[in-house]
């Protein structure tokens, strides 16, 4: 029988709907990435598509155009997908491709200019008829910043934004989401104009981490920490993302932002909303998202006169880290010798609602420190009344989330050493994820990119999110454009500047992970 | 992903009052192998396995990848009518992790022939590790007497069986049903007919279908796949109330149905299998969709086997 094209047909009760309910299965759908001829698409954007696929999770109408300026064929960029999967892919995720290879298709044009925009209309709705993928589409903004404005208003003015007959249409914005509050509002201002807010995904690919998902996880999922989890029992909290690398080839993009815009903006906001927000009505996008807007909107804006007394930011030195002799942040390439842009922050948030009044949130996030690591550390308070001989000198207890490496949850506390006297000492609770669920762990844009097509935003940011975050990153920023003191330094290699460690008050160590 | 590396001790025999002691030894020997480090035991669930003795090494197999995912304490029973009872072969594997290594799977492997199942609750209930959960899965032939599968379900929180195994599946399948009444029971040939199930919803999502419209159906299969093609025959006729026939002459590698031909309300949905894919072809008598494919397998026997215990 020929194949011949035929509108829609329409769509009567399923008598297996269940089975496409089960588990997490999304609608047939078109994935149309802008910008696909960049090293995202090839490194994580399609092997996550394969991966859901060997997981039996993506819609078997599914299709992928690649939308570029570039003047690639459609095998040229199959070519290309496919050397993305075999390198960065799930094992086995190759026939998964090889399969689906026919459904991936390119598309020329530039970004500003509106007839390719018509013309990937008209190639949709034929994908539509031949595919089955029923008029629904997701748009991912793989491109640069300074691209999305063109697509934006392109693709609300060809109508491929709008919703209707019960067709989604849904757009995938990546991080940056501006430079500060009035950048980010104009993007905002610039996605709204063209999708309704439940339409867009801002994506920090943080929040697929599984461990951070976990952290709803233990708090809600459990009745044993909740209780604790206020100021009355915790004394502080402790979120470190540290990196071991440098800036690299990026020292030209880094002295832009700093690693306050780079990290504490995004991904350690995200981490501290989840930790500090209230338990939600439902798990469901906007219930998670208006309890961690509140937790943002808790925090103060600092004054520029208050910046220097609840933060500290500093950049790396040349030294010795490894084995190698390592730069220092100022003779990066692409940097300048007179640069003050911190490569190291660490700031103290005072989240002001019932629950955390008189906890203290420390954030810090730094480049070139001793190791790779992204963990929360819940410090609870000493017991009222220590009993124990040596009492004040044991620690308290730590409950930790290592979100990455050795993901896990362990905690600290004191247990008696075996023999006559009653000495205590710290010994450790610990779960380790891939002990004890082993097997493979999806990448984080699986579980996103998955999340986009369900049409589920829990783990993406929402536009007053973004704005919040900008609210308190930025008025950090203008005390330190204010301020005299010049960024402290530290050695590649250390913790960071031993001025970090005032920051904690008296009887507050960091932890070295 | 490649995990860290896995280590097995060398096996070590013990008779069945003795096996407590053979364990500590075991744990004893990963410490001496670790050279004087950290050895941690990490195990998430007990397991108690049953297969023909002929079956072990696709029992084996099972475990391996059930461990990856739920490192555990295995009870493996192989049925061996030649065996005597009373002996029982340990051994453990250990992970890597960091500088310490963890036992993620502790096997306690007997042969017995059927007439010593009553004696295997009574050795296996107080070796089941505290506060975990316990799957039974029930890998052998349905057994002539069912007090011998009871037996061991009665110590479990959840059973799972692969009705691929019956000798008679048009007998055992109605058995396992009655079965279900307050115990949680996971049939592996249901679990490996998710994808046909999947691409036969997503199929129907391109069409309209009235409930009463007269509707056939014909599922294909080999001989190991009857059960298969029962069940999903079963479910044919409680979805649609078709008319379902079965044909027995599939591809012997198929191990399940290898084509489904649904005929319903003037449109046709043809499934069948193509490189590793079910795919499905959508008609109507006016045109036809471009196919699509599903992915046939959800992956080994110890993958469907992992995915039952995780939904518990």
């Amino acid at each position: 029988m020929a194949t011949t094209p035929t509108p829609q047909a329409t769509v009567s009760q399923n008598p297996f709907a269940d089975e496409l309910r089960t588990g997490r299965s999304a609608k047939p759908c078109v994935l149309v990435i802008f910008g696909a001829t960049g090293d995202l698409t090839k490194r994580k954007l399609v092997p996550s598509l394969m991966g859901l696929a060997k997981d039996g999770l993506l819609p078997p109408a599914f299709a992928v155009v690649g939308f570029a300026r570039r003047p690639w064929t459609d095998d040229g960029f199959r070519k290309e997908l496919a050397d993305g999967v075999k390198q960065f892919g799930r094992p086995d995720t190759m026939a998964h491709f090889d399969a689906l290879a026919d459904a991936f298709t390119f598309h020329q044009s530039d970004f500003g200019e509106t007839a390719g925009y018509v013309a990937l209309k008209q190639k949709l709705d034929q994908i539509d008829r031949q595919r089955g993928t029923a008029g629904n589409r997701i748009f991912y903004l793989a491109t640069p910043p300074s691209s999305y404005s063109a697509i934006l208003q392109n693709l609300a003015a060809t109508g491929l934004s709008t919703e209707k007959d019960g067709k989604f249409a849904r757009v995938i914005v990546e991080k940056p989401f501006g430079r500060d509050i009035g950048t980010a509002v104009a993007l905002n201002d610039q996605v709204r104009a063209a999708f309704h807010e439940r339409q867009v995904f801002r994506i920090d690919h943080y929040l697929g981490k599984e461990t951070v998902q976990n952290i709803l996880a233990l708090r809600f999922a459990n009745g044993i920490f909740e209780p604790l989890w206020n100021e009355k029992f915790v004394d502080h909290v402790q979120i470190t993302v540290a990196e071991s690398i440098g800036v690299g080839s990026r020292g030209g993009y880094f002295e832009e932002s700093g690693i306050i815009r780079d990290m504490i903006q995004n991904h350690l906001m995200q981490v501290l909303t989840l930790v500090a927000m209230e338990p939600p009505a439902a798990i469901t996008a906007d219930a998670v998202r208006d309890e961690k807007v509140k937790v943002l909107k808790a925090i103060r804006t600092f004054k520029p006169e208050e910046v220097d007394e609840a933060t500290v930011r500093a950049q790396y030195t040349r030294g010795s880290f490894g084995g190698e002799d390592c730069k220092g942040y100022r003779d990066e390439e692409g940097v300048p010798k007179e640069s003050v842009t911190e490569t190291y922050a660490a700031v103290r948030l005072q989240i002001n609602n019932w629950r955390w009044a008189q906890t203290p949130f420390f954030l810090r996030s730094g480049k070139r420190l001793s190791r790779r690591v992204t963990e929360v550390a819940i410090h609870f308070k000493h017991p009222p009344h220590l009993l124990f001989e040596g009492g004040k000198a044991q620690q308290p207890n730590v409950l930790l989330l290592r979100i990455q490496p050795d993901e896990g949850v362990a905690l600290r506390f004191g247990a008696k050493v075996p023999g006559p006297d009653v000495r205590i000492r710290d010994v450790r609770m610990d779960f380790r994820y891939g002990t004890a669920f082993g097997g493979e762990t999806a990448d984080a844009y699986e579980r996103l990119l998955l999340d986009s097509m369900l049409g589920d935003g829990t783990l993406f940011a929402r536009a007053d999110e973004v704005e919040e975050a900008w609210r308190i990153v930025d008025s950090i920023v203008a005390g330190w454009k204010q301020s005299k003191r010049r960024p402290d330094e530290y050695v590649v290699g250390t913790w960071g500047p031993e001025r970090a460690d005032a920051l904690l008050g008296p009887g507050r160590t960091w932890r070295k992970p | 992903m490649s995990g860290p590396a896995l280590v097995r001790t060398p096996v070590q025999p013990a008779d069945w009052p003795k096996i407590h002691e053979g364990m500590r030894a075991m744990w004893k020997q990963c410490l001496a192998e670790q050279g004087g480090g950290d050895v941690a035991r990490s195990l998430t669930v007990n397991f108690v396995g049953v297969a023909r003795a002929a079956d072990a090494e696709a029992l084996d197999g099972a475990l391996q990848r059930l461990q990856r995912r739920s490192p555990c304490r295995a009870f493996l029973v192989l049925v061996d009518e030649t065996a005597a009872a009373g002996r029982a072969e340990l051994a453990a594997t250990t992970r890597g992790n960091g500088a310490m290594r963890d036992i993620v799977l502790e096997e306690i492997r007997v042969r017995v022939p059927s007439a010593a199942f009553p004696q295997l609750p009574g050795l296996i209930r107080p070796l089941l590790m505290n506060d975990l959960p316990t799957h039974l899965f029930w890998a052998a032939p349905w057994p002539q007497n069912a007090a011998d599968f009871h037996g061991l379900a009665g110590l479990c929180d959840h059973v799972v069986v692969d009705s691929r195994r019956f000798a008679d599946p048009a007998r055992d399948l109605p058995t396992l049903a009655g079965l279900r009444t307050g115990r949680r029971i996971t049939d592996l040939a249901w679990l490996r007919l998710r994808p046909w199930r999947r691409a036969l919803a997503e199929a129907f999502e391109r069409v309209a279908w009235t409930a009463g419209t007269a509707t056939h159906a014909t599922i294909r299969h080999d001989g190991d796949g009857k059960a298969a093609a029962l069940l999903l025959g079963d479910w044919l006729r409680t979805r649609l109330q078709a008319n379902v026939q079965t044909d027995d002459s599939g591809a012997a590698s198929a191990a399940g149905p290898d084509h489904l031909v649904v005929r319903t309300g003037g449109f046709e949905v043809d499934l069948g299998l193509f490189r590793g894919q079910i795919r499905a072809h959508v008609s109507t008598a006016e045109h036809c969709y471009l196919p699509f494919s599903v992915p046939s397998s959800r992956g080994t026997d110890g993958d469907l086997l992992a995915a039952a215990i995780d939904m518990v």
